[in-house]
C-alpha cells in the first residue's frame, strides 16, 4: 500500500514558494529532486510534465493543482509538495489560483502506483479539514503530520 | 453547430464509449471533460443494502472514480486529447445540466447503461447534441 508520506523526500515539502508562475513552480519544486539525482535528465522531464499541463488543466480546484508526469527521467514514484502565498494560475476549472500543489512524477512501468497516488491524492485534498490545515502549516513537520493523520491506509 | 467541449459521463461506461468519445475530440478538435458524479441516490441506496456508513461509501466511490478519472487521463494524454477531469456531487440530472452550462459543453456522451432519465434530459436540454452508445 502506498503512503503519500512515503514518497515525500526530505526537503520535499516547500511551504513558501518563491516563483509566481505555473512553469516556474513547476521547476522550483523540481529542482528539490534534481538535485538530489532524482530527476534525470530534466530536460526529459520537463518536456513530458509541460506537454500534458498544455493538454489539460491540472488545476483541478478548491486551490488545488497537482501537476503530474510519467516518464523515464525517473526511477521512483515521488511527490514534492508546495505551497504559494499568493497563488498560481494552473488554469483551474474554477478560474482560481492554486495555493497548494502537488507535484507526482513516476517511471512510465509504474502506472497503476502513479494512477493510485494521483487518486489518493485528489481524494485526500477535496476535504476540506486538510486543505485549511496545510495552508497554515507552519513548518515541514506539520504538512507532514496533517497528510499522515487524514491518509487512509 | 460548432463542438470544441464535449462532456464524457463516465458512468458504466465501456471503453468504446471513452473511445468514442476520444475519436471526436480528435477530429473536431474539441476538449473533453471527463464526469462522474457521486450521486445522492446512489450512496442512500448502498448505505442501506450494504449497511455501511455513509462517508465510508462515499469515500469508496471517490477512490474509485479517482482512479478511473485518471486513467481516462492517462489514455487522453497517450493521444493527445485535451482533457479535463471532473468529480462531483449531487443529483446526475442537476449536475450534468450544471456542467453543461457553466462550460458551455455542446456535446454530451453518454452510455446507454448509465442510470438517468435520458429522455427527460433530452427534453429539458433540447439545444444540446446528446450521443448515447
Amino acid at each position: 500500500m502506498i503512503r503519500l508520506v512515503d514518497l515525500i523526500k526530505k526537503g520535499g515539502i516547500i511551504l513558501n514558494l518563491k516563483s509566481k508562475e505555473k512553469v516556474e513552480v513547476i521547476k522550483e519544486m523540481a529542482k528539490v529532486l534534481i538535485d538530489k539525482g532524482l530527476i534525470d535528465p530534466p530536460e526529459e522531464f520537463f518536456k513530458e510534465i509541460l506537454k500534458r499541463e498544455n493538454l489539460e488543466s491540472t488545476g483541478i480546484g478548491m486551490g488545488i493543482a497537482i501537476p503530474h508526469a510519467r516518464t523515464k527521467a525517473v526511477k521512483d514514484l515521488v511527490l514534492v509538495i508546495g505551497r504559494s502565498e499568493e497563488g498560481v494560475d494552473f488554469s483551474s476549472l474554477d478560474s482560481k489560483p492554486s495555493y497548494l500543489i502537488f507535484l507526482v512524477s513516476a517511471p512510465e512501468d509504474k502506472k497503476d502506483e502513479y494512477i493510485y497516488t494521483l487518486a489518493k491524492i485528489s481524494k485526500l485534498l477535496r476535504k476540506d479539514d486538510v486543505r485549511i490545515k496545510l495552508n497554515k502549516a507552519k513548518d515541514e513537520e506539520e504538512a507532514l503530520a496533517i497528510i499522515r493523520d487524514y491518509e487512509v491506509p | 453547430m460548432n463542438i470544441n467541449k464535449i462532456l464524457l459521463y463516465l458512468e458504466n461506461a465501456h471503453p468504446e464509449v471513452t473511445d468514442f468519445a476520444f475519436v471526436l475530440a480528435e477530429r473536431l478538435p474539441a476538449k473533453i471533460f471527463a464526469l462522474y458524479v457521486i450521486d445522492e441516490m446512489v450512496i442512500k441506496r448502498r448505505v442501506k443494502s450494504e449497511g455501511k456508513d455513509k462517508e465510508k461509501v462515499k469515500e469508496e466511490l471517490e477512490d474509485l472514480f479517482w482512479q478511473r478519472l485518471y486513467e481516462i487521463e492517462d489514455l487522453a494524454f497517450a493521444r493527445d486529447v485535451k482533457i479535463s477531469l471532473l468529480l462531483l456531487e449531487g443529483k446526475v440530472m442537476r449536475v450534468l445540466r450544471e456542467v453543461m452550462e457553466n462550460y458551455e459543453i455542446g456535446l454530451l456522451v453518454v452510455s446507454r447503461y448509465a442510470q438517468l432519465n435520458i429522455e427527460r434530459f433530452l427534453e429539458q436540454n433540447k439545444e444540446k447534441g446528446v450521443i448515447i452508445l
